[in-house]
């Protein structure tokens, strides 16, 4: 980076790329923009950045992002703790919450089993997955993506659900709404066939 | 390599892939003809987002250009139904896949692996131990790796009824403490007679020796792994 930058404006340039995707031209093209035309945005980003990075913790019981040590999700009254949604991602929450109407709970894994990387039970929070099977529940509906270790994924939390004799569905997967059958991948299609279900009246 | 290859519909499986920039994916594949082969799957993160055949134990068929060391992978597309592996066989198959990424360089072409890969993905079941050994056995075979199992380094015909000790750099060698292998022990694994638990231990004993000493002692993060499933399931 040219010498001519100040130390405070190199160190953005550098924050920035911490950022994915974002390398060191995109940087500095960003830190100009909010210096040269968006001072605004620039404090009103330094103020969030810093107010995430103090107050954003994981959910004791669910992992999701929260402020304190309990997410709202887990704490509001009106969502039926019988039930509980199992997802990769805290954005598979957010996805879920705005496409169903699903009023339950949610425990968010922060990835799948993928042990290439070194992630397995231990990473995803089996520990607090249990103690939620543990505590209650009746019903766990695994929504792990239709990837192969999504697969191994939801068949580890169906394992785990059994032993605490929790009873298990799996989200079904098949033909996209608008699809037409021509068009879809012989996987996507066998595996729809498979999960085939009663026609409804 | 300076010269650009072009490569059509090569037979392959995808071992491993990692996210490269914002929407792509690194993927580490073994080709049939082209040994493993690092591609970058462009815009393959966004895609995913929709269904993708980039699926591992799946037989693919890919496309790919290559100048450097990175092909860029141009299309890939399933050439048969994949397998879905869970549990123990998932952790069983992801640590063959481990085993080639590790152990197999880069641009070295060995139809032999890759076959033995596609055998080993085949025969996967519930049990996966003997397909494992087998498969252990048959790779370090197959990367040169092998030590003899029924003789020694000199040549000498080994005793069945006496003891030796597994050298993973000088294979059997006489054991004065009656510790280590007994010689129709090592001939049984040598004949892949794994049907009877005790070879069966006894393989994974020297198989694992070997491979972590061509490792340089480094461990496999699946192994790790799948030690840890068992802990929390068994
Ligand atoms: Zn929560």
């Amino acid at each position: 980076m040219a010498n001519v930058f100040p130390p405070s404006l190199k160190s953005l340039v550098g924050a920035l790329q911490a950022l994915p995707g974002v390398g060191p031209k995109s940087a500095q093209r960003a830190a100009f923009h909010l210096l040269e035309r968006d001072r605004e945005g620039l404090a009103r980003l330094a103020d969030a950045l810093t107010a995430a990075d103090q107050k954003l913790e994981h959910c004791k019981h669910c992992r999701m992002f929260c402020e304190g040590d309990e997410c709202r999700l887990c704490t509001d009254p009106n969502r039926d703790g019988r039930a509980l949604v199992v997802v990769e991602t805290p954005a598979d929450v957010a996805a879920m919450e705005s496409a169903t109407d699903y009023r339950g709970r949610y425990f968010v894994l922060g990835g799948r089993l993928s042990p290439l990387d070194g992630i397995g039970p231990d990473e995803l929070g089996a520990g607090q997955l249990e103690s939620r099977l543990a505590g209650g529940v009746e019903e766990v509906i695994v929504a792990t993506g239709a990837t192969v270790e999504g697969e191994a994924t939801a068949h580890w939390i169906a394992e785990c659900a059994a032993r605490h004799g929790v009873p298990v569905t799996r989200i079904a997967y098949g033909v996209p709404v608008g699809g037409e059958l021509e068009y879809v991948d012989g996987s996507t299609l066998a595996r729809a066939f498979s999960g085939r279900r009663a026609v409804e009246e | 390599m300076t010269q650009l290859r072009r490569v059509e519909l090569a037979p392959a499986w995808l071992l491993h892939s990692y996210p490269y920039r914002e929407t792509s994916l690194i993927v580490e594949m073994l080709t049939r003809d082209y040994g493993r082969v690092g591609m970058v799957a462009r815009g393959a993160r966004a895609r995913r987002r929709r269904g993708d055949p980039l699926q591992p134990f799946t037989p693919l068929r890919v496309s790919f250009r290559q100048r450097g060391e990175l092909a860029t992978l141009a299309a890939a597309e399933a050439s048969g139904p994949g397998r879905r592996f869970t549990g123990k066989t998932f952790l069983a198959a992801t640590y063959l896949n481990e085993l080639i990424l590790r152990l197999l360089a880069r641009e070295d072409p060995s139809p032999a692996v890759y076959r033995l890969y596609g055998e080993a993905l085949a025969a996967l079941g519930d049990e996966p131990a003997t397909v494992v050994r087998r498969f252990e056995g048959r790779l370090i075979g197959a990367l040169g790796f092998a030590l003899p199992l029924t003789h020694d380094l000199g040549g000498t015909p080994l005793e069945s009824d006496r003891c030796y000790r597994y050298d993973p750099d000088h294979g059997p060698m006489p054991a004065f403490d009656k510790q280590g292998y007994q010689g129709s022990m090592l001939a049984a694994i040598a004949a892949e007679r794994f049907e009877d638990p005790a070879v069966l231990a006894a393989a994974g004993q020297i198989f694992r020796e070997v491979i972590s000493w061509h490792l340089g002692g480094r461990r496999l993060k699946t192994l790790d792994v799948a030690r840890s499933y068992f802990q929390r399931t068994d």
